[in-house]
Parts: C-alpha cells; sequence; structure tokens
C-alpha cells in the first residue's frame, strides 16, 4: 500500500475535497482551519459560489464520529489541513480514482477455474452466439493464484462480451478465432495466432495490478 | 461400550453405512477409503441415536456436498484425482461445521461430536463443499 501511495500525484484541497464528496461523501473527515480550529464530520454538500470561492457544508460528528444535527459552513480557503479517518479507499481517494487498491484474493481449487473457464465460453456464446472456446491455460497450483486466474476470467469475460455488441468485431471475431488461451506474462499483449487468441497477463502475481479494461478492449480490438 | 451401544453400532455398521457409503462411491464413480474411528463416535448412553447421528452429522453431508462437485465429468475427475480416503472420528470437541472438517494430501478428515448439531446438514455441507472445492 505504501508503494502504492508514493505514485499518487499531489492534488490541491479544493479537487480532493470535491472528489470526497462525490465519490466517497461517508469518508469521515477532520478539518482544521486557519485559525486552528478543528471540526469533524461529512461533506454534505460543496461548491463554488460568483467569486469562485468555494464553499462546502459539513455535518458534524461527536467524539465517536456519530453525526449530530450540527453543521458548518465553511469557506474551503480557510482549511488549512484535512486528516482522513478511516478512509474506505486511500488509494482512490488521494489518486482522484485514478488508483484503486489491488484486489484481494482468497483459495480457490483448478476445479472452480475450470468451470469459470466453461462458464466464460458459454456466456460469451449465450451473449453474442459465438463460440469464442473455452481458455487454454497451464493453470497454478497456488490457491490464491487460482483465485486470481478466476477473477481475471471473469473480467476478460465481460470486456468481450462488451467489445462483440460492436457487428465489426463480432464478424471480425468469428471470421478469425474459435480459440483463447491465457498466457502468464510480466504484461497484457494479445495476439492473434491463426484461429487462436492469446491473451498475456501476470496472471499468476498476485501483486500486480488488475487488468486494464480499455487497454484489453483496445489490443483485442488490435487482432480484429 | 456395552452391550446395547455394541448392537446398535453393529446394526448401523451392517445397514445404513453400507448404503450410504456406497451412495457416495457412486456419487464420486469410484471407491473411496472410509476410515472410522467407531470407538469415538460411538458414544455411551446414545445408542438409539447412532443411526440418525451418524448418517446426518457425517455422510449425509458428504452426499450433498459430492452432488454439487460431481454434477459434471470435470468434477468427477478432479474428485477423484484429490480425494482418497475419508476419516471420521470424535476427538476435537467440535460440534460446529467451521471446526471439523481438514484436507490434506488426499485425505478429508471430520471431526465432529456425533449428536450435536445433528439436523445442521446444509451448514455442514456447505463447509464441506467449500473446503472440498478449494483443493480439486
Amino acid at each position: 500500500m505504501n508503494k502504492l501511495l508514493k505514485s499518487v500525484p499531489a492534488i490541491n484541497k479544493q479537487e480532493l475535497l470535491f472528489h470526497i464528496a462525490e465519490h466517497f461523501p461517508a469518508t469521515i473527515l477532520c478539518l482544521t482551519t486557519d485559525a486552528g480550529r478543528s471540526y469533524t464530520g461529512v461533506i454534505v454538500t460543496i461548491g463554488k459560489v460568483r467569486n469562485d470561492e468555494v464553499f462546502l457544508v459539513l455535518q458534524v460528528a461527536d467524539d465517536r464520529n456519530a453525526l449530530t444535527t450540527r453543521f458548518l459552513h465553511l469557506t474551503v480557503g480557510k482549511i488549512e489541513s484535512i486528516e482522513l479517518i478511516n478512509p474506505a479507499d486511500l488509494l482512490s481517494i488521494l489518486s482522484l480514482g485514478k488508483l484503486t487498491k489491488n484486489e484481494t484474493y482468497e483459495i480457490s481449487g483448478k476445479l472452480a477455474v475450470q468451470r469459470g473457464f466453461q462458464l466464460f465460453s458459454e456466456a460469451i456464446f449465450n451473449a453474442h452466439a459465438i463460440n469464442v472456446g473455452v481458455p487454454a491455460m497451464e493453470l497454478p497450483t497456488d490457491g490464491l493464484q487460482l483465485n486470481r486466474v478466476l477473477k481475471l476470467t471473469q473480467k476478460i469475460q465481460q470486456v468481450i462480451i462488451d467489445l462483440l455488441k460492436e457487428e465489426d468485431a463480432l464478424s471480425g471475431w468469428k471470421a478469425r478465432y474459435n480459440k483463447i488461451a491465457f498466457i502468464n506474462n510480466d504484461s497484457l499483449e494479445v495476439k492473434g495466432v491463426n484461429d487462436l487468441v492469446e491473451i498475456y497477463f501476470p496472471f499468476e502475481n498476485i501483486e500486480a495490478a488488475e487488468i486494464s479494461t480499455e487497454k484489453l478492449t483496445n489490443l483485442l480490438m488490435s487482432v480484429l | 461400550m456395552g452391550l446395547l451401544e455394541k448392537r446398535a453400532l453393529k446394526a448401523f455398521q451392517d445397514g445404513s453405512y453400507k448404503k450410504l457409503t456406497d451412495e457416495i462411491n457412486a456419487l464420486a464413480g469410484y471407491t473411496i477409503e472410509f476410515e472410522i474411528n467407531w470407538d469415538s463416535i460411538a458414544e455411551d448412553e446414545y445408542a438409539e441415536m447412532y443411526d440418525e447421528g451418524f448418517t446426518k452429522v457425517y455422510f449425509t453431508p458428504i452426499i450433498e456436498a459430492l452432488k454439487e462437485i460431481t454434477a459434471d465429468d470435470m468434477g468427477k475427475q478432479a474428485l477423484q484425482e484429490a480425494l482418497k480416503k475419508v476419516v471420521i472420528k470424535n476427538e476435537g470437541g467440535f460440534y460446529y461445521a467451521s471446526g471439523a472438517y481438514s484436507f490434506k494430501d488426499g485425505v478429508l478428515t471430520i471431526d465432529h461430536q456425533p449428536f450435536n448439531n445433528i439436523n445442521n446438514i446444509t451448514e455442514r455441507a456447505t463447509e464441506l463443499g467449500e473446503l472440498l472445492m478449494k483443493n480439486l
């Protein structure tokens, strides 16, 4: 987590508060003003007024962080510091949603993954009447790695279902491919080899980031 | 173990036990070895409950879990490759599913008191099914 936090870009107080108000409104904040007073609570609303000054309304919490019926109207320019109290996803908050905490994995067995592969093929067939094949993969033996493979399979499945909603993508895939393989690799790559789509990804590295929907979509489009 | 318990145990071994293990083996598609510590599960003064207790606590959850796993050929094959033996005993004082099941080196061990929470069959089947799925 600390390693990931180091990659978070610098943001100003205003950006941070707007992001929290929109995406993490339940986050309890302790705001300290330039007069040295501190207020704890959640943001009820935040907005700019005509002179470009930003105000927020904070619903004040008590000592146990339970919300009270006290509300504070405050100029953001007067806020000296912002403390986030037990944030749900600190990484996402501080990166304004650009980064999210890594997926956590449980233990899975090979059978669950093999069934996941079967469902992958069936789900795509049911959505678009196309046989993309059951993914071929040399499965790891570690349960956490297997769980990552299973979760990634479900994400890839959704990416393909969404991609094939476009008629040209569907006809392109139908004309060229009827097999698919997942191959463990350091980075995301997609190759079309004869009638086979090969998806390369760090399937077995449970510390690696999740697959990027956008990047995978683009790479799949490049082989269609 | 008194005569009453010996008779009840023999009746179970000759009757329900054979039927239950036959059903399990039929579901699995191969013969699973059973090792049962009869002395630990055949508790004194519970002779009249042996049949119901042993069946519901130890065997019905296995049957229910295996029905899910062996629903397709993939599951049957995975089970055959992974599960070699079932050990049933009552040594650790466990009476909830969460502590009753363990799996190691192809051996499923069920350590559960035979006459506690008899009717929690679904809970045990779910716990066992999840454990097996993690190991198949």
